[in-house]
């Protein structure tokens, strides 16, 4: 029996400096951290960005979506199953790459997020708090909006 | 599926070497988080980590890093890592990481910044 294509968002050319990903969309758990991030590997190939760059998608995708696995909480206005699903879109240009993540869980800013203490002994350490610390320093700019009912953080990092 | 995988050889008496590979990101910690920590944490043994096949860390593998790291501590062991690729050695950076513990060019440094 034929195996039924698999839909995978292939990026789409728009110009020669310009690709775009169609939205991939993802459950908002482990399973669908792993689930993206095994989605996202293609995507980045075709758009043959640097490696820092490229690091940078990931980690920001890898970070976020475990945030919003372990503590998104879900208003009570908001269609648990809407809160469930989490949408990342890429777009390479020029020398850019832009990652924007949007969900539905309940607002909170990565500018929130108090920068861990610095360590100085490591008997003392801090054990994690540091992902969204990393996503800050890892992206050349980072926005945040919440607006309807839905959260949208865009990434952009040099593209080389 | 994990995305990563650990080899594990006694270097002399008081030292481990440990040869991590892939990526320490969810599913790659989540495969080798458990062994990491059985094999180093109760040997009595120092400990240097191979990093040159490891793509990508991300938080989980440095919080990874860091709990073994206290845990050697409590009785005056250390961890040191090297071989780091230049992706992995800038959030090394980011994170603080290279000022709780060794984080060297070659496995000769990082033999050298463990007790003796």
């Amino acid at each position: 029996m034929p195996r039924a294509p698999r839909c995978l968002p292939e990026p789409i050319a728009l110009s020669p400096a310009l690709m775009r990903s169609s939205p991939l969309t993802t459950q908002r758990s482990a399973d669908g951290v792993r689930a993206a991030l095994t989605e996202l590997a293609p995507l980045l190939d075709a758009m043959e960005i640097g490696p820092k760059a490229r690091y940078g998608v990931e980690l920001v995708c890898e970070e976020i979506l475990t945030n919003l696995a372990k503590y998104g909480g879900v208003p009570a206005e908001t269609d648990p199953h809407l809160a469930d699903i989490v949408t990342i879109e890429l777009e390479a240009q020029g020398d850019h790459v832009t990652l924007t993540i949007a969900d539905h869980t309940a607002p909170f800013s990565p500018f929130a997020a108090p920068q861990p203490e610095p360590n100085a002994d490591v008997a003392q350490a801090q054990i994690g708090g540091l992902g969204l610390s990393l996503v800050r320093q890892t992206a050349n700019s980072l926005s945040y909006n919440s607006s309807g009912g839905q959260n949208r953080l865009t990434a952009v990092f040099k593209a080389g | 599926m994990s995305t990563s995988s650990m080899n594990i050889t006694p270097l002399d008496d008081t030292t481990l070497a440990v040869a991590l590979e892939g990526r320490l990101d969810v599913p790659g910690v989540d495969g080798v988080e458990t062994w990491f920590t059985a094999a180093l944490v109760p040997s009595g043994k120092n400990a240097i980590v191979d990093m040159s096949g490891v793509e990508f860390v991300a938080s989980l593998g440095i919080r990874m890093f860091v709990s073994v790291a206290r845990a050697l501590a409590r009785d005056g062991r250390k961890i040191a890592l090297y071989g780091c690729n230049a992706q992995v050695a800038e959030i090394m950076e980011m994170a603080d990481l290279d000022k709780l513990m060794s984080v060297t060019a070659d496995a000769d440094a990082a033999r050298a910044a463990l007790p003796a």
